[in-house]
């Protein structure tokens, strides 16, 4: 009981950033606990994902497919899993957090009787009857340590805080039958809507771009935001002085009457911090403000602050970190 | 009919009016009485399944007040043209009244008597005529003043164009047809105009009987009487409609007029927690929720829309009239199940700013602020209040300000400017409220600063609450949520009471309408000047200095809570003035100043229906063409600047306090 | 029809939470609560339901001490009709907590379950799904919108997941989370209150329910993530752009 068992959704033919990180993170996992790692892909992409995943320092891969899980619900990856792990020991049994193991990994662990941490950012320990981890509360405010007490542990892990494994020797490859029965028959999938916009929304966003009246609108500086907004993936913001200009949409104003966000990051550019704005968005994780004005109230809750021409700056920050980025 | 009236001057009351016709009169006279009172009673019936209001009013009082505004027609004299038609009307009106029943008593009491003349002989009777004609004038060029602003249109927008025409010509006829009587009567009784010279006293019917000389008499008396029979008609249908259109008025606005309460429109009706604890019921849903007394007010509107024509909700396009409120809950029936709906929306209530600028307007007194508040305390009861407007009422209750700031940082600004906290300086001469707005807003803390340094230059001794101020609950009050006011102006008052003070300063007009006006209700009874007043006080004691300047011109942007509600309009001119300032009157200021738009909890709900009620106040003031547009509330600054920015403009918008801490003589140091 | 919420009672919102002296726990003194946003925007749709049925039982329940009691009377105040709360006495974990609500559930049988995604607390987000998994009842997370079919046998709901939005049946009885797009939650209003403080609270004690078993999984420590350094004025856009990259910002 000192292996690990990370369970991959396999959608579509290719394996996705987070999975790689996941795996990672499992690697972690196993040998933090003295074991080694295997990768359980489940669905309709599993074959396809065995190839490159063996490639990953698992010691084995399992994929299992089938009519079943051609769609992913929670009852049928729950139940999979679940059919999967009987007769099998492993100490931890994890995923990378996103919107399928948020439900089937908590129903997993119902079923399974095993207690569980959720969105793990760091794993401190793993010892036979104890494994401790770091995760953040309180909307990221604070770092708690979890300890889970038992022999078999469920664990989601937030796949940015992780690295994707080297590419290694290729693993042994085993394709295992979904049982029969898995579908839950008071559930049925309608349909899913792919989401159309290109850019983040604005309440999900981990990177907020925000512009002021300063940037004097869609012919002069929001475009030079959005450029900006487009090397960080992140989601558009405005005052409401922006909206009344009716340089942007109404949907995009961030504030006391518009929304509130807290983001991981947020980017005040050609804004003043009025106590309207600082209303919605004054609880980000790190704020980070340019204009030009060094009274603007905005600097006084600004953690990075910078003191510049927004017409200068902004085209050369988005410069700076698209060299970062490669 | 005998000839020798000339012997007596007098006239023959009812001349060449049958017997049937007379008949007639009465039998349409007792009709329409009966049509009048059963509307009456119906009104009254409707009002007494109202809640007892409780306060009274002394008779003197009531005197008072009817003498004021319904004799000598004060209020409504203030909008001009429109007043003056109506005080036109209205004493026309009253003097043929009088009149009327001059003729009447003299008329039955000689009949009662067994006499053939009573008084109306003599001076009296000539006196009596030539008044009659003079306000009979009045009483015409009255409704043909109101016709023609009815014609011009403009801003006015009466609820129902159509009656109200109908009515001012139904007036119309029965004044010239009562003129008309009156000439064919002088033209052809009793011998002609040659018996009865002193006619002349009626000059408009003698006037008229000069144009009919010479027509056949057998055809006047004809005329006359037809003529007669109009008139007698139309005052008679007249009587019978008052109880049920907008001329019912006539009774209820001076009945409300004696009775209202004496309230001011910043200070709202508490409610009890008991009574809602028993009766599950808050707010008002249905007409019988409302008080007694609010229902005789909304009968008593008159329609005139001085309120609407004053309301920036109004005028600048939002869903809200406080005209159609009131004549939406008039008109509503007692039975129905709730006011609230299509008409009475939560869009509509939710428009107004509490600038109280209709009950300052409202010629009968009629409190339609009050009537909204109750209105959407019903909404709050409902849960009906969403959004950033609910969002701010959450963080009042839980943060003790509207934006949700950290308490602990409540006095934050004061770090580094050696400002006193209660604890370091126990019996300071004012305690410096500083609110909400003065303590987070990072503009508005500029002008907390300011009046720090002109505290300490005129050595004030001072003293701030620091973390344990919280908001006074104003902006849970305006919105209809008594429970969170309750709670904070409970709060408010625990630590105000401990700490000992002799007065309270605030820069903020609304916690001062709030501590001061309000909160004695709830046992808070403390002595409160706005920063406007105590500055003025300072420099005219002598106590601050302020350096000479070239002035400059600007003008000030009155706060509805601290000019119309409270009455200080003076004070910050007057600082303005030592402050170096050339003050220019907008054409709305004072007592008529127009919001904002911040208030009522405005501040925290999105405008975005017709035109920004802060860029229509930036419009006007600009009128004035200012330097530095003046203000005296964080609110007021938040808008006028938001305003000002909207539109590019260099004007300065700059507080009181920052105004005049600018005029500090440089310290020594 | 009935309609069981689960939900918990977090701190407002706005609070910012410090780390208690010895760092194992929080100091919540002068902390104000409030229901779980999340939970509340169960509430919300769960009276919502009852609205458009014109008729149905919401029952609101929690697993908490007695100063969650509030919490139940908050949620009622809203409009839910009863409450129930059980003791469970000292910390338990996300399933000893799952299974508490199941052992209600399994009294109370309710058509469906609402309950928040997530409680801002502690966001692990497990309850629900491990109660729907101890129940053995369908469950759609993070939900945007639920409508009741019209023979009240199935509801249909719209799931924000990641790809987009996902729109499944679940045939009731079932469970489902709340996400914010959900709907506005209303204003717990005064009289509402009021009356919620006549409305019926069952306190039961969490022995008396089921054997929740042995607590498993606690927070042992709290570390503030590195304190916000005061605002740093940087000199130069690359210094801006080092930062964003080093702190792992971005
Ligand atoms: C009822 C009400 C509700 C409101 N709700 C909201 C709300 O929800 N959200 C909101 O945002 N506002 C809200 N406001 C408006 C708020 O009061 C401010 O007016 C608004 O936030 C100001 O927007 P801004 O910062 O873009 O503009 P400004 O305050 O004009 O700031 C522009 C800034 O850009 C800087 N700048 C200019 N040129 C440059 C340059 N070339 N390079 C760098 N910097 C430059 C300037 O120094 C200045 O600081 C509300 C107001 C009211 C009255
Ligand atoms: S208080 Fe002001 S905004 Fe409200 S109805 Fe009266 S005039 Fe209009
Ligand atoms: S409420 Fe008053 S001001 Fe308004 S229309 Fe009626 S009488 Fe006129």
């Amino acid at each position: 009981m000192t292996d690990t068992l990370i369970v991959i959704q396999a959608a579509s033919g290719e394996l996705g950033k987070s999975d790689l990180s996941a795996v990672g993170f499992g690697l972690e996992l196993a040998s933090a606990a003295g074991g080694q790692l295997d990768l359980l892909l489940l669905g309709p992409g599993a074959e396809a994902q065995a190839g490159p995943a063996a490639a990953l320092g698992a010691r084995q891969v399992f994929t299992m497919g089938g009519a079943e899980l051609e769609t992913y619900t929670a009852e049928v990856f729950a139940g999979a899993t679940a059919f999967f792990l009987e007769g099998r020991s492993y100490r931890c049994v994890g995923a990378a957090t996103n919107s399928a193991s948020r439900e089937y990994f908590p129903r997993l662990a119902a079923v399974l009787d095993a207690p569980m941490a959720s969105d793990v950012l760091e794993v401190e320990s793993v010892d036979p009857d104890r494994a401790v981890f770091t995760r953040a509360v309180f909307v990221g405010n604070l770092l708690a340590t979890v300890e889970l007490e038992a022999p078999r542990v469920l664990v989601t892990c937030r796949a940015s805080e992780f690295e994707p494994p080297p590419s290694s020797e290729a693993a042994p490859i085993e394709a295992v039958d979904a049982p029969g029965g898995l579908a839950h028959p008071g559930k049925a999938f309608v349909g899913i809507e792919a989401a159309t916009s290109d850019r983040p929304d604005l309440k999900e966003a981990d990177i907020i771009v925000s512009v002021g009246r300063g940037t004097r609108g869609p012919e002069e500086g929001i475009p030079l935001c959005e450029r900006l907004a487009d090397v960080l993936d992140a989601a558009l913001g405005a005052t409401r002085a922006v909206v009344d200009a009716g340089w942007m949409a109404n949907e995009f104003q961030i504030g006391q009457t518009g929304k509130i966000v807290a983001p991981e990051v947020y980017i005040a550019i050609g804004l003043s911090g009025s106590i309207q704005h600082l209303a919605g968005m004054r609880n980000s994780r790190t704020i980070v403000a340019i204009n030009k004005d060094p009274e603007a109230p905005i600097f006084e809750v600004a953690d990075f602050g910078l003191v510049a021409d927004l017409f200068d700056a902004v085209p050369e920050l988005t410069a700076a970190l698209e060299k970062r980025s490669g | 009919m005998s000839p020798l009236i000339a012997a007596v001057v007098t006239r023959e009351i009812l001349w060449n009016v049958p017997s049937w016709a007379r008949a007639l009169m009465y039998l349409l006279f007792l009709a329409a009485l009966a049509v009048c009172v059963l509307g009456i009673v119906r009104k009254v019936r409707a009002w007494r399944k109202g809640r007892e209001s409780g306060v009274s009013v002394s008779a003197a009082k009531a005197l008072g007040r009817l003498w004021r505004d319904a004799i000598l027609q004060a209020r409504i004299w203030r909008s001009g043209a429109a007043g003056l038609s109506h005080a036109l009307v209205f004493w026309g009106f009253v003097v043929l009244f009088i009149g009327t029943c001059i003729v009447a008593l003299e008329d039955y009491g000689g009949w009662l008597l067994g006499r053939e003349h009573l008084f109306f002989t003599g001076n009296f009777y000539l006196g009596v005529s030539f008044a009659l004609e003079v306000f009979g004038i009045f009483f015409l060029v009255g409704l043909v003043l109101a016709l023609a602003r009815r014609k011009a249109g403009g801003g006015f927008r009466p609820l129902n164009r159509r009656i109200d025409i109908a009515l001012l010509w139904l007036f119309l006829v029965i004044g010239l047809s009562g003129f008309v009587t009156e000439g064919l009567r002088i033209a052809a009784a009793g011998g002609g105009m040659e018996e009865h010279p002193y006619e002349r006293w009626s000059f408009v019917g003698w006037g008229l009987a000069v144009c009919l000389r010479g027509v056949e008499p057998a055809l006047l008396e004809l005329c006359h009487l037809a003529v007669w029979l109009l008139h007698m008609v139309l005052s008679m249908s007249f009587i019978a409609l008052i109880p049920y259109c907008k001329l019912r008025h006539i009774f209820f606005a001076p009945l409300n007029i004696a009775l209202r309460e004496d309230r001011k429109a910043g200070r709202y009706e508490g409610v009890s927690l008991e009574e809602v604890e028993e009766t599950g019921r808050y707010g008002v849903a249905t007409k019988a929720d409302f008080t007694r007394r609010q229902l005789l007010s909304f009968d008593a509107c008159t329609e005139c829309a001085r309120c609407q024509t004053v309301c920036p909700a109004t005028t600048t396009g939002k869903p809200l009239s406080p005209m159609k409120v009131v004549l939406d809950i008039a008109g509503a029936e007692a039975s129905a199940d709730s006011l609230h709906g299509e008409e009475i929306s939560p869009d509509v209530l939710w428009a107004c700013t509490s600038c109280g600028a209709c009950v300052e307007e409202c010629p009968v007194y009629i409190d339609q602020l009050g009537a909204i508040v109750d209105l959407r305390r019903h909404l709050v009861a409902e849960g009906e209040i969403r959004g950033s407007a609910q969002g701010a009422l959450r963080s009042v209750g839980a943060a003790g300000n509207p934006w949700g700031m950290p308490r602990e940082e409540r006095a934050s600004w004061s770090e580094g400017l050696d400002v006193p906290t209660i604890e370091e300086e126990p019996s300071p001469e004012v305690l410096f409220w500083i609110g909400c707005a003065g303590s987070y807003d990072r503009r508005s803390r500029k002008v907390t600063e300011a009046m720090v340094r002109i505290l300490k230059a005129a050595g004030v001794r001072f003293a701030i609450l620091g973390k344990s101020e919280c908001c006074t609950g104003d902006p849970a009050r305006r919105m209809g949520d008594e429970f969170t006011y309750t709670e904070l102006a409970g709060t408010n008052i625990e630590t105000l009471s401990a700490a000992s003070f002799e007065r309270i300063l605030t820069t903020c007009p609304h916690c001062f309408n709030a501590i001061a006006n309000e909160y004695p209700d709830l046992g808070g009874d403390y002595e409160v000047v706005h920063h406007s007043e105590f500055i003025e006080e300072l420099i005219s004691t002598g106590r601050l200095e302020l350096d000479e300047v070239a002035p400059i011109r600007g003008t000030l942007h009155d706060p509805c809570y601290l000019a119309r509600q409270n009455d200080v309009v003076e004070a910050p001119r007057s600082a303005l003035r030592s402050a170096g300032l050339e003050v220019v009157e907008p054409e709305q200021s004072g007592k008529e100043g127009f919001c904002c738009g911040a208030g009522g909890g405005r501040m925290w709900m999105e405008e975005d229906t017709g035109e920004r009620i802060n860029s229509e106040r930036w419009r006007q003031l600009q009128e004035t063409e200012p330097e530095t547009v003046a203000v005296g509330c964080p609110f007021c600054m938040t808008m006028m600047t938001d305003a000002r920015d909207s539109v590019d403009s260099p004007v300065e918008v700059k507080d009181i306090a920052e105004l005049v801490a600018e005029r500090l003589p440089a310290s020594p140091s | 029809m009935k309609l069981l919420v689960t939900l918990k009672r977090t701190p407002q919102r706005d609070a910012r939470i410090r780390i208690a002296e010895g760092g194992d726990s929080l100091d919540l003194d002068n902390i104000q609560f409030e229901v779980n946003p999340f939970d509340e925007l169960a509430v919300e749709e769960a009276l919502r339901i009852r609205e458009t049925l014109g008729e149905a039982e919401v029952v609101v329940v929690t697993v908490g001490g007695e100063e969650s009691q509030q919490q139940l009377v908050s949620a009622m105040a809203m409009g839910a009709d009863r409450a129930v709360r059980i003791d469970g006495g000292g910390t338990l974990d996300s399933l000893q907590i799952a299974r508490a609500l199941a052992a209600v559930a399994a009294r109370e049988e309710p058509d469906l379950v609402l309950s928040g995604k997530l409680a801002v607390d502690d966001e692990c987000g497990q309850v629900p799904a491990m109660l729907a998994g101890l129940l053995g009842w369908p469950q759609a997370n993070q939900a945007s919108s639920i409508e009741l079919s019209a023979d009240g046998a199935s509801v249909t709901v719209v799931c924000e997941v990641d790809a987009g939005l996902e729109t499944l049946r679940l045939d009731l009885p079932a469970l489902v989370t709340a996400d914010l797009r959900l709907n506005e939650p209303r204003y717990a209003s005064l009289p509402g209150i009021m009356k919620a403080k006549k409305k019926p609270v069952e306190v039961l004690a969490i022995e008396e329910l089921c054997d929740p078993g042995a607590t498993r999984s606690r927070v042992t420590g709290f570390r503030a993530l590195q304190e916000k350094p005061p605002g740093a004025i940087l000199g130069s856009v690359d210094e801006l752009a080092e930062v964003l990259v080093e702190k792992k910002l971005i």
